[in-house]
């Protein structure tokens, strides 16, 4: 840990990060406006300093979208990797720890799952679910990327059971479970969590490119992608709907990726 | 090479089966009918209703017509779409050119300027063009693709309208020269190329440098500097054809990668490609065309990845000799 924060990289990262976080959760502290409040006289206004950010097609205050658009695609990443983070460490361990016909047939599953392109399988989902909801995004992102970390689980296992700890920790007549829980996981968890912060920049942008294309958050809620599906609809009219949206969901990708590097690093140390 | 091939198909005959058997999950667990739309549709009689839950066997138990929905697949015949009633592997077969039309020349590109910036930045690790690259390769990394092609088509095609906004050709196309056909074609693709290409330029770049510094660590160089070849021969001819192996599977890997790639860009620069019919299936619920393209897509992905491992094993023949003493 002392490592980490000593980190540029991850530094950087977390600031990023932290300040986006702050300003989505503190937003009715920081803009007074309601994000879906319309008001029609106040359409496509340039930003100014009544509204800092401008206002989009129907009025409402973009800085305000913004920062509650934010609370959804902050959301869906988080809880999304904890999802895939979940069902890959139980399914990834399992495999590697008990091998045999288990690990086969686990390991062929996963090598099925991965033949789809992902975002064809998400997208099929997103179909059948016909009117997705917050949280059906959040687990179809989920049940469509739990084979990354399933597999560096599964390798990380496959090497620390050889080691002389666990041996040893099973030579003491110490239960299969308690082993792969208390002295297995823990030391395989610094790949996992490089692995779950870069999953989680490719979670954000999944959903954003899924409400950009009218499939995921669905309006009047906000979420950076929709709103700059909005953008697209009155192009060349108001630059700044298309600009501060896509900036935000740049520096929040960039952010965690700085984050999963900078623990990558640290872990090399 | 031969074995090693048998094993390959063997394994990949289990995978199509997998593949199936999940796309055909996917959609007959759904909640509602893989009719979709049709069921609940008050226009759509009684009758046809039953005709049509009679052609795709919904009446049968469910093994029953996984086994018959497989035995129609396996000849590549996933139906009628609901939207039109035309054959869905044709609709499939007349997009499939365009999307990877577009895609190898992305590659191309991207190979052409991601092998310079790799190797330059495994040599000179460390320094401030290294610096530099990295920057750039994490900027490109959190870039999203969809706000890049919508900021570059408000600049160049909306603001100072040098690119047409979108589709595939202008209106008047049928009447073109030759030549203008090829300038018309290529003034519409240069911005979906240049999208498509800037997404996996960074990962690749990345890709390139790690290897390459891999490589460049080994004794094999060491020897070779020791001896004292020349700078550019150690690099050609030891360094990167080390470094290369590994990036062969890359090409194979980035198949499914690139083909959800081509859903966003074909959907925003209405491209009629096989990324854009999947939007269209999706935004329609036409689940035939749907179950068509996952299983296809799904195949190419397949094929991707045996052609990295042919690829590979040509190259390498370590992974040969291993692959045959198992």
């Amino acid at each position: 840990m002392k490592h980490l924060f000593r980190n540029p990289i991850f530094l950087s990262g977390f600031f990023i990060i932290f300040f986006i976080a702050f300003v989505c959760v503190f937003a009715p502290f920081i803009t007074s406006y309601n994000p879906n409040a319309i008001n029609l006289k106040e359409a496509l206004l340039s930003p100014s300093s009544r509204h800092l950010l401008g206002t989009d097609t129907l009025g409402r205050d973009l800085l305000a979208r913004l920062l509650y658009g934010g609370r959804v695609s902050l959301a869906v990443g988080f809880v999304a990797v904890g999802i895939s983070v979940l069902i890959g460490v139980a399914l990834g361990s399992i495999a590697g720890f008990y091998g045999g016909v288990i690990d086969e047939i686990i390991s062929r599953f996963i090598d099925i799952m991965l033949c789809f392109p992902s975002f064809f399988l998400i997208l099929s989902l997103v179909a059948l679910a016909r009117h997705p909801s917050l949280y059906i995004i959040m687990a179809i992102i989920g049940f469509t990327s739990w084979m990354s970390p399933a597999r560096l689980i599964r390798a990380e296992i496959l090497s620390l059971r050889q080691r002389n700890f666990v041996i040893a920790a099973l030579s003491c007549g110490l239960s299969q479970r308690r082993v792969i829980m208390r002295h297995i996981i823990p030391n395989a968890w610094g790949p996992v969590m490089v692995n779950a912060t870069l999953s989680m920049a490719v979670a954000v942008l999944i959903e954003s490119s899924l409400s950009f294309l009218g499939l995921g958050v669905q309006p009047p809620q906000a979420s950076w992608g929709n709103i700059l599906l909005e953008a697209k609809e009155c192009l060349g009219v108001g630059w700044w709907m298309s600009v501060f949206p896509g900036l935000a969901i740049f520096f929040t990708v960039l952010g965690l990726n700085l984050i999963g590097e900078g623990i990558r690093e640290s872990l090399h140390k | 090479m031969l074995r090693f091939i048998i094993r390959r198909l063997f394994n990949i005959v289990f995978l199509l089966v997998g593949i199936s058997l999940v796309s055909f999950l996917v959609i007959h667990l759904s909640p509602g009918s893989p009719l979709g739309g049709v069921v609940f549709n008050p226009k759509v009689s009684l009758e046809v209703k039953a005709k049509l839950t009679k052609i795709y066997g919904l009446d049968k138990p469910l093994i029953q017509q996984y086994l018959d929905w497989l035995r129609r697949i396996v000849r590549f015949d996933f139906g009628v779409s609901l939207l039109d009633g035309r054959r869905v592997i044709d609709k499939i077969k007349e997009r499939i050119p365009l999307t990877l039309f577009i895609n190898l020349i992305s590659l191309f590109i991207i190979f052409l300027i991601a092998l310079p910036l790799g190797i330059i930045g495994a040599l000179k690790k460390g320094s401030g063009l290294d610096r530099a690259i990295t920057v750039f390769v994490f900027v490109g990394f959190s870039f999203p693709s969809f706000w890049l092609a919508l900021l570059l088509m408000q600049a160049l095609a909306v603001h100072w309208q040098i690119v047409p906004v979108s589709g595939l050709v202008s209106v008047d196309f049928p009447y073109y020269s030759w030549a203008g056909k090829v300038w018309d074609l290529a003034r519409h693709l240069v911005l979906p190329i240049f999208v498509s290409t800037f997404g996996a330029l960074a990962g690749i770049s990345r890709y390139v440098r790690e290897e390459m510094h891999t490589a460049l660590s080994s004794k094999f160089i060491i020897l070779a500097r020791a001896k004292g070849l020349p700078q550019r021969l150690i690099l050609l001819r030891h360094a990167l054809r080390n470094a290369l192996l590994p990036v062969i599977t890359i090409l194979g890997l980035s198949v499914p990668g690139l083909l959800g790639g081509s859903v966003i860009f074909e959907t925003i620069f209405s491209l009629p490609g096989m990324g854009r019919l999947f939007y269209e299936g999706v935004m329609a619920r036409d689940y035939p065309l749907i179950m068509g393209l996952l299983v296809i897509g799904a195949v190419l992905t397949l094929l991707g990845n045996l052609l990295a491992d042919i690829g590979y094993a040509l190259a390498d023949p370590r992974i040969r000799y291993e692959a045959e003493e198992k």
